[in-house]
């Protein structure tokens, strides 16, 4: 039970860190260029949301752990689960740029416009979709 | 006697190799002319002798200072970091837009998939319009075309760094990644923006990383791989190409293991392969199939009439003096795959690309980039291999090579320029402001086409480009060359009385202006900006 808690609270300490860097990013870009703080806080964020987190959420859904490097090699061998951060950050990137255009290209193909709205839900529908399968297989788990 | 031949091949590589890099430094620093002396088969020779150092599998040896997690991160993300903050330099003062292509990009995101016109459909993967039409959502074109391009180079970064751990070790994959963030040849791609070539790239490497992961059974690999592969076809054609032909050689080699040939490996290799294509078809179904079929011609007659279609980047000698610094550790990479009998998806692309480059088929230039990708690849399995052997001619050639290509690249990054200036891009995007709705926009240099396509908002006539130029190459000549009212007249009447719309001409400063010194009456100069010019014809 400790550990379960111990690991939220790692979640959302983590969560309001990345939003803080994120945060960070946006003023330095409104330092370094013309572009006003909502503007770049749409460019981060967007890119974030866009890019990396469906890919991010997904990935832990077929490796549930993150190894570090220096474990990897001692258990290559094994089928298991897990990879390095590294890999978690590539894996993110290209299975965002996978799902996000496919998704919308599929449901461009059956008549869904391809607007701000509908595609901020369809990203939103992957993200929430993948978080609900990760917490019934946790939920399995701690069961 | 055998032992004897060895140690004086080993000992004269050595030798040959400091001599060597010493001249690669003096290159560097301008104290020597490169071309002075045939470097490129000094570093094939090179190359060659290294066949002799080549000892145990690099694999089992990584270095211990890099088995340090803190170390080895701190590593990447300072790659990482670079290759941001030297594609970021030329950026620094300028606003527009490095390479010829970005024209052509700033109009595919903004209304390819709108417009779906004929070049698109057979120039710009529909991957890449899709991908393209979400960002557009979320970020500014200005965005997508400078600083989100800066972020697919990292992320080509990061597959470079990964498939080089993964085929070889630690060790390879941070010397790899670094070569890769100092490579001429990597921030030219950056220059002339080969955006589709760069988010291919990066995605074909991750796929060889599955494939390489599903070799030792990791689970959902295989998932992963054809995911990857599936999308490089979507997002760049010759990427997937490339390879495709690298996983068809690839097939037939792997299952040839201790002596025995294990067919149902084969099989299910084949199987896969087929899944990709279909999937991959799948994807150009309907609208999108011409960007196939119209390619398919081509590729054969690339084949029979060699060195006809090369495709727009340096050429081959260029590239072997560009990368010297890097060349022959790349040619004792290769060889040790071939020492060790690793015949694999790797060892095939760099093989097909090599091949396809020297004998000049299909795209030859082009594929320059898949090869330099690939033998920045295979270089830093070259460097383990000397590392693995002599420890302190290895850290001595390190620092020779880091000094060489951090000195290059940053020169060359600092002297990166746009190819138009402010002056001839406000021109062209005045075309908007000023013109009619239904108007043409018209450029008659193949120096501004794309620009002019890109930045006027407006239906573009080049020549020899997009949708609505009705003029074949002699009749351009003749227009060029002209300063006859009447054929000048009668060239931009065939415009207008095929689309009846008024035309916008845009003459820039560094093209020759025919339109000023004739008097036609239906034709007028509306805007002029320190000699970059737009005229009017409308009768």
């Amino acid at each position: 039970m400790n550990k379960l808690n111990n690991a939220k609270i790692k979640w959302i300490i983590g969560i309001i860190l990345a939003i803080l860097v994120l945060n960070i990013i946006s003023v330095i870009i409104v330092a370094f260029s013309n572009i006003s703080y909502k503007e770049s806080l749409r460019i981060v964020f967007g890119a974030v949301y866009v890019l990396f987190l469906p890919g991010f959420i997904m990935s832990y859904i077929f490796f549930p752990k993150t190894k570090s490097i220096e474990e990897k090699i001692k258990s290559e061998a094994e089928n298991s689960k897990e990879i390095d951060l590294i890999e978690r950050i590539a894996l993110s990137f290209a299975l965002s740029i996978a799902i996000v255009p496919l998704l919308v290209f599929y449901l461009n193909l059956i008549g869904v416009k391809i607007s701000f709205l509908n595609t901020f839900m369809t990203i939103l529908g992957v993200i929430s979709i993948s978080a609900i399968i990760l917490l019934v297989k946790n939920k399995k788990k701690v069961d | 006697m055998k032992q004897k031949i060895q140690s004086i091949m080993e000992s004269s590589f050595y030798q040959l190799l400091l001599i060597y890099f010493i001249l690669v430094l003096m290159i560097t620093f301008s104290l020597f002319y490169k071309y002075t002396i045939h470097m490129e088969v000094f570093a094939l020779i090179l190359g060659i002798l290294g066949f002799f150092i080549i000892g145990k599998n690099i694999e089992e040896k990584t270095s211990r200072f890099l088995e340090n997690k803190n170390f080895h991160y701190s590593l990447v993300v300072l790659a990482l970091l670079l290759i941001f903050f030297l594609r970021a330099i030329p950026y620094m003062n300028n606003n527009i837009p490095l390479g010829y292509d970005a024209g052509i990009y700033k109009y595919a995101i903004e209304h390819g998939l709108e417009n779906l016109d004929n070049w698109i459909l057979q120039g710009v993967e529909p991957g890449f319009l899709y991908l393209m039409s979400v960002f557009r959502l979320f970020l500014s074109t200005d965005f997508t075309l400078r600083w989100l391009f800066i972020l697919f180079n990292v992320l080509l970064g990061f597959s470079i760094y990964l498939v080089a751990r993964e085929y070889f070790n630690k060790t390879a994959g941070i010397l790899a990644l670094f070569i890769y963030t100092f490579s001429i040849i990597q921030f030219k791609v950056f220059e002339m923006m080969y955006y589709k070539n760069v988010i291919g790239l990066s995605l074909a490497l991750l796929a060889l990383y599955f494939l390489k992961k599903h070799e030792t059974r990791k689970k959902y690999s295989l998932l992963f791989f054809v995911i990857c592969a599936v999308l490089t076809a979507w997002i760049h054609r010759p990427t997937f190409y490339i390879f495709g032909l690298s996983y068809f050689f690839y097939s037939f080699a792997s299952p040839y293991k201790d002596r025995k040939y294990q067919w149902k490996m084969l099989a299910n290799n084949i199987l896969i392969g087929i899944i990709i294509l279909a999937l991959a078809s799948l994807l150009y179904f309907g609208k999108f199939s011409k960007a196939i079929l119209l390619l398919i011609e081509p590729i054969f007659s690339g084949f029979v009439e060699p060195g006809q279609s090369s495709g727009t980047f340096i050429n081959f000698f260029t590239y072997q003096f560009t990368t010297l610094v890097y060349l022959p550790l790349g040619i004792i990479g290769l060889l040790y795959l071939t020492k060790k009998k690793q015949f694999n998806a790797l060892f095939f692309w760099a093989l097909i690309s090599a091949v396809i480059v020297y004998f000049q088929f299909f795209f030859f230039n082009r594929f320059i980039i898949f090869l330099d990708i690939v033998i920045v690849i295979l270089a830093s399995a070259g460097f383990s291999v000397i590392l693995e052997k002599s420890r302190k001619i290895g850290i001595l050639i390190f620092i020779i090579l880091f000094i060489s290509l951090i000195f290059s690249s940053f020169s060359y990054s600092f002297g990166s320029k746009p190819l138009l200036n402010e002056n001839e891009l406000d021109t062209i995007s005045q075309i908007f402001t000023i013109s009619e709705n239904e108007a043409f926009a018209m450029s008659t240099s193949a120096y501004y086409s794309t620009w002019v396509q890109g930045y006027s908002q407006r239906r573009t006539i080049a020549p020899g480009l997009f949708d609505y130029d009705i003029h074949n190459e002699q009749e351009w000549k003749d227009f060029w060359a002209s300063n006859q009212p009447n054929l000048i007249k009668n060239f931009l009447e065939d415009y207008i009385n095929k689309y009846k719309q008024p035309l916008y001409i845009f003459i820039g400063e560094r093209q020759k202006d025919n339109l000023m010194s004739v008097n036609i009456t239906c034709l007028q100069q509306v805007y002029n900006k320190n000699g970059n010019k737009i005229y009017k014809y409308q009768c």
